[in-house]
């Protein structure tokens, strides 16, 4: 997703220029992201397994980027799709110096701060709301974020493919999957 | 953008439902930050990286205040380490060459012994007091045989005859 900065014109790269745009990023505007930052949390939030603090420091890191230049929107895809997979990116970060942090803790700290952290729970009635929660949460990582990005953030499964980096038809084949996990979970609790 | 419920299936619309509302809850119950405070953060912390870099800057031109003699051949802390390691590793190098003991024949060349004198009995002898005639090959190991200076001793007679009692004859 980055691009190279090439000399100043009404181009960046592919991506237009815009009249406000960001120093470092001159195809993205500060207005721009804003209509698009309520999404993009929710979806850092999902990336974080709902930790309100770490899906902030995720968002913090991927704006950082975007405003220092280190991720440069080239204009091949849209705004949004390269802001998901911008915070995509800065949440494997996150979660690569978490789990290091944990196992530096577990070696050389207090067991009870080396436990991974707990998602945070919500109701516990056994409403279809609950048993949703808890069919997505048992799809593999990969499957659960395609059904947000299809169909909670509104992306083209082509778009998700491009935000998880990953080959369309695998992304077709594992939406499918997901799909008709949660459906087949939702249909035995039915019975 | 898909529709994925679009071709008419009940079941997929409201499965669509469900995980819509699934993720829109998780929304819901975390406070979700407002873009200008999130973006506050972002400046304060670029300030933060700008001023420790201008910090680090300062300190490494200055040598953590002692002025640079020759600005030229100033090195930075990681090449001159790189550096070093090369020295090393060439001075190992150079210095495993002709550092392992050396071979039997050459301990007996070396030593000057008689012919038909081993090593061993060369030691023995030596040990028996005839370490003037020749250097008892112990004196070889473990230093490399290029260090040897081995001129100047005498060099005894090839009328040495076989076995330890002849050659003690030599004493």
């Amino acid at each position: 997703m980055k691009g190279g900065f090439g000399a100043q014109s009404d181009k960046f790269n592919g991506a237009a220029m815009i009249e406000d745009g960001l120093d470092n990023n001159p195809g993205v505007s500060r207005e721009a992201l804003a209509a698009l930052h309520e999404g993009a949390f929710g979806w850092a939030l999902s990336l974080t397994g709902g930790r309100t603090n770490a899906a902030e420091d995720v968002m913090q890191q991927a704006y950082l980027s975007i405003v220092d230049g280190t991720a440069r929107f080239d204009g091949h895809a849209s705004l949004k799709t390269w802001l998901y997979a911008v915070i995509r990116n800065a949440a494997r970060h996150q979660l690569r110096r978490e789990r290091l942090e944990r196992l530096w803790i577990a070696r050389f700290g207090t067991p009870d701060a080396a436990a991974e952290p707990e998602e945070p729970t919500r109701g516990g009635d056994d409403s279809v709301a609950v048993r949703v929660r808890r069919a997505i949460r048992q799809l593999p990582r990969r499957q659960r974020d395609l059904l947000e990005l299809v169909i909670d953030a509104e992306f083209t499964i082509e778009q998700a493919a491009s935000v998880l980096g990953i080959s369309l038809g695998t992304a077709r084949t594992h939406y499918h999957r997901a799909k008709q996990s949660v459906r087949r979970r939702l249909e035995e609790n039915d019975e | 953008m898909s529709s994925p419920g679009k071709h008419g299936d009940p079941g997929a619309e409201k499965l669509e439902a469900h995980v819509r509302a699934h993720f829109e809850a998780l929304r819901r119950v975390s406070a979700v930050p407002s873009f200008d405070s999130v973006m506050m953060q972002v400046e304060a912390e670029r300030a933060h990286s700008k001023r420790k870099r201008a910090e680090h800057t300062r300190a490494k031109g200055t040598n953590a205040g002692i002025p640079a003699i020759n600005p030229g051949l100033r090195v930075s802390g990681l090449r001159a380490c790189a550096l070093a390691a090369g020295l090393l590793v060439v001075l190992i190098v150079l210095g495993t060459d002709g550092g392992a003991p050396p071979s039997e024949s050459e301990v007996t060349r070396l030593a000057r012994l008689p012919a038909g004198v081993s090593v061993s009995e060369g030691t023995l002898l030596a040990e028996l007091g005839g370490t003037t005639r020749w250097r008892a090959p112990s004196d070889y190991w473990p230093v490399a045989p290029a260090d040897l200076d081995v001129l100047g001793m005498p060099v005894l007679g090839t009328g040495a005859t076989d076995g330890i009692e002849e050659t003690a004859r030599w004493l």
